[in-house]
C-alpha cells in the first residue's frame, strides 16, 4: 500500500445556500432518517418470548430454552443488538448459578468470545446464537458464551450485527406507475432473524431453588 | 337423575378448579418495538430549542415502556457505541407530552402507536462541538416469580440523535485516510520489492477507515476504483456514513451483497494480471481530494499449482518408462 497523499487535511466548510439561509433564519437544520437511502420502514426488534423457561434443574443435566430475536429495518443502515444479563441466574436466598467458563482449558469462553461446552461436568449459565447476523465466534451449536454481568460491570456484547439488514436496497420490482411491472422479483429481505439458546447446567451442591434473571437486550440503528 | 347432574357439575367444577390451581402459568409474551425516524441529525445555535416527534409502536403484547435519552461514545471502527446510564450531558431534554413522561413506565397495548415529543434546549454557554444521544424506549421485565429457573427479557430499541452545536453554522472538517488495504493471498518479497498476490478466482475483501481527527462529524464521500491492466475498470461508489467526532470508522460502498462489518467491500470475478485499487474521498462541497492506493498481482495460483503437478508427474512417468525401457 502506497502512503496516502494529503491525507490529513483541516477544512472549515459552510453550509450549501439554502440551508445556510435556514439556519440563519432559524437557528437549526434538523434531517431525520439516514441520508443515503430512502426508506418509510421503520427500525423494529422482536423478542419471541420475554421468557426462556429452563425448567426444574437436575444436577450434570443441561437444560436449554431458546427465544428468536427478530430486526426489521427498511433503511440500509448498520445496526447492533446487544446483550448483558443484569446479574447471574439468583434464586430467593442470593445463592446464583455462575456464569459457563465452557469447556474450560483451551474451551474457556468469554463474553465476547464463545467455545465449545459439551461436558456435563462443566457447569453454569450461558447461551449460543444460530441465524443470522451473529458473531462469528458461535461455530456451531455447541459453542456458547457466558452473558456480559451488569453487576461487574461488563459492557454489553453484540449478539447481532448487520451493516445492510436489506439485502436488496431496490424495491423489487422498481416502483412505476405506466405499465405496472410484473410481480416477479423476489421480495425484499427486510427481516433478520436469529436463534438465543439458553443453557444451563448445575453441580449437584447446586442449593435447591428457583432461579432467575433479567437479559437485557439494546438494538439500537448505528449512526 | 337430577342428583347425577348435581354431582356431575359439581365435580367438573372441583376438577377445573384443581387444574386451575396445578397448572403452572405459561408465558408466551412477545415484544416488538419500533421507532421512527431511526436517526436524527440536526446543527443547532447555542440558546435555541427544537421538538423532534419519535414514533414507538408495540406490535407485540401489552408492555409498560419507559423513555430515556442517554449520551453515547463511538467505539471501535465498525459504528459501535458505548451508551452511558446517566444523562449528563448539558443539554436539556423533555417531553412535551402531557401523558409521558422520562423513567416513568407508561402502557402500551397491542398496536398502540405513540409519539414521544422530545424538546431539546441547547444553552447559550454551551461549548460548540458535537453532542450525541440515543433516544430510547424499554420494555419493564415480567415480573419474575415464576417457578423453576428462567430467564426473563427486558428490550430496548434505540434511535441515535446527532447534535452539532454551532454559532455560525461553520463545521470543522478534519479527516484522513487511517487505512487503506486489501488481504492478499500471500507476500513475496523480490528484488528488494513488494508484491502481493491474490488467487485470481477469489474474493478480495478491501478495507478503507476514515479517521475523523476533528470536532464536528464528517461524511465521507468518493469512490473505490479497480483497474487493470487490460484498461479495464470497475468503480464502487462509498456510502456517506457518519464519522463521528475523534473517532474512526469502516466506511462500507454500495454493494448490495456484501453484509460483513468487518469489510468495505468484496471484489468479486476473475482477475488475472496486475491491478491497482485507488480510493478518492472528500467530505463534502469543495473539500480537497484524499487519495491512497495500492496494488497487487491476480495469479490463478490452484490451476498452476495444479499443472505443475501434472507436468512434473508427467515427466516422471516418460522418464521412468524409458529408463524401464533402456533396462
Amino acid at each position: 500500500m502506497t502512503d496516502p497523499v494529503d491525507s490529513t487535511y483541516s477544512l472549515s466548510s459552510t453550509l450549501g445556500q439554502t440551508a445556510a439561509k435556514q439556519f440563519e433564519s432559524t437557528g437549526y437544520i434538523v434531517k431525520a432518517g439516514f441520508q443515503y437511502i430512502y426508506s418509510t420502514i421503520p427500525f423494529t426488534f422482536s423478542v419471541s418470548n420475554i421468557r426462556a423457561d429452563l425448567g426444574t434443574l437436575m444436577p450434570s443435566t443441561p437444560a436449554t430454552s431458546t427465544i428468536n430475536l427478530t430486526v426489521s429495518f427498511g433503511g440500509a443502515g448498520q445496526y447492533i443488538v446487544t446483550a448483558a444479563e443484569t446479574a447471574p441466574l439468583t434464586n430467593f436466598t442470593d445463592q446464583y448459578i455462575e456464569n459457563t467458563a465452557c469447556d474450560g482449558g483451551v474451551n474457556t469462553c468469554t463474553a465476547t468470545l464463545a467455545k465449545t461446552w459439551t461436558s456435563v461436568s462443566a457447569y453454569g449459565f450461558g447461551y449460543n446464537m444460530q441465524g443470522e447476523d451473529i458473531p462469528a465466534d458461535f461455530i456451531d451449536p455447541t459453542y456458547y458464551r457466558p452473558f456480559a454481568d451488569l453487576t461487574v460491570p461488563e459492557n454489553p456484547a453484540p449478539v447481532m450485527q448487520s451493516v445492510n439488514v436489506t439485502q436488496n436496497l431496490t424495491p423489487t420490482p422498481n416502483p412505476s406507475l405506466t405499465p405496472a411491472p410484473a410481480l416477479t422479483g423476489v421480495p425484499r429481505d427486510i427481516t433478520h432473524t436469529s436463534t438465543m439458546t439458553f443453557k444451563a447446567n448445575i453441580s449437584p451442591l447446586q442449593s435447591a431453588g428457583s432461579y432467575t434473571t433479567v437479559i437485557h437486550f439494546v438494538a439500537t440503528p448505528s449512526f | 337423575m337430577k342428583k347425577i347432574i348435581i354431582l356431575l357439575s359439581s365435580a367438573i367444577i372441583v376438577l377445573l378448579f384443581y387444574l386451575q390451581l396445578t397448572t403452572n402459568d405459561i408465558y408466551a409474551q412477545q415484544v416488538t418495538l419500533s421507532i421512527s425516524p431511526p436517526i436524527v441529525e440536526t446543527l443547532i445555535k447555542p440558546g435555541k430549542s427544537i421538538l423532534i416527534g419519535y414514533t414507538i409502536q408495540n406490535l407485540g403484547d401489552p408492555t409498560p415502556i419507559r423513555i430515556q435519552v442517554r449520551p453515547f461514545t463511538p467505539q471501535g471502527e465498525f459504528g459501535e457505541m458505548t451508551i452511558e446510564s446517566e444523562q449528563t450531558s448539558p443539554v436539556n431534554f423533555s417531553l412535551d407530552n402531557t401523558d409521558m413522561e422520562f423513567e416513568k413506565p407508561f402502557l402500551m397495548r397491542q398496536k398502540d402507536i405513540r409519539q414521544a415529543l422530545l424538546r431539546i434546549r441547547v444553552p447559550d454557554t454551551i461549548p460548540q462541538g458535537d453532542y450525541y444521544f440515543i433516544v430510547l424506549a424499554t420494555t419493564d421485565p415480567l415480573s419474575q416469580t415464576a417457578g423453576g429457573t428462567s430467564s426473563f427479557a427486558k428490550a430496548t430499541i434505540g434511535s441515535t440523535l446527532l447534535m452539532t452545536v454551532s454559532q455560525s453554522g461553520f463545521v470543522e472538517m478534519k479527516g484522513r485516510i487511517a487505512l487503506f488495504d486489501f488481504i492478499p493471498s500471500f507476500t513475496i518479497q523480490l528484488f528488494g520489492k513488494r508484491y502481493r498476490i491474490v488467487e485470481s478466482g477469489s474474493d478480495i475483501p478491501v478495507r478503507l477507515v476514515i479517521q475523523n481527527q476533528g470536532k464536528n462529524l464528517i461524511k465521507p464521500h468518493g469512490e473505490i476504483v479497480l483497474r487493470g491492466g487490460l484498461g479495464s475498470k470497475s468503480a464502487y461508489t462509498l456510502l456517506p456514513q457518519n464519522v463521528l467526532a475523534d473517532s474512526q470508522r469502516l466506511i462500507h460502498t454500495d454493494q448490495k451483497k456484501n453484509t460483513s462489518t468487518l469489510y468495505t467491500h468484496v471484489i468479486t470475478g476473475y482477475h488475472l494480471g496486475t491491478y491497482s485499487l485507488t480510493t478518492n474521498v472528500n467530505f463534502g462541497e469543495n473539500s480537497p481530494q484524499l487519495f491512497s492506493s495500492t496494488e497487487f498481482i491476480a495469479i490463478p495460483i490452484r490451476f498452476t499449482v495444479l499443472l505443475s503437478a501434472v507436468i512434473l508427474i508427467s515427466i516422471l512417468i516418460v522418464v521412468l518408462m524409458k529408463k524401464r525401457k533402456a533396462d
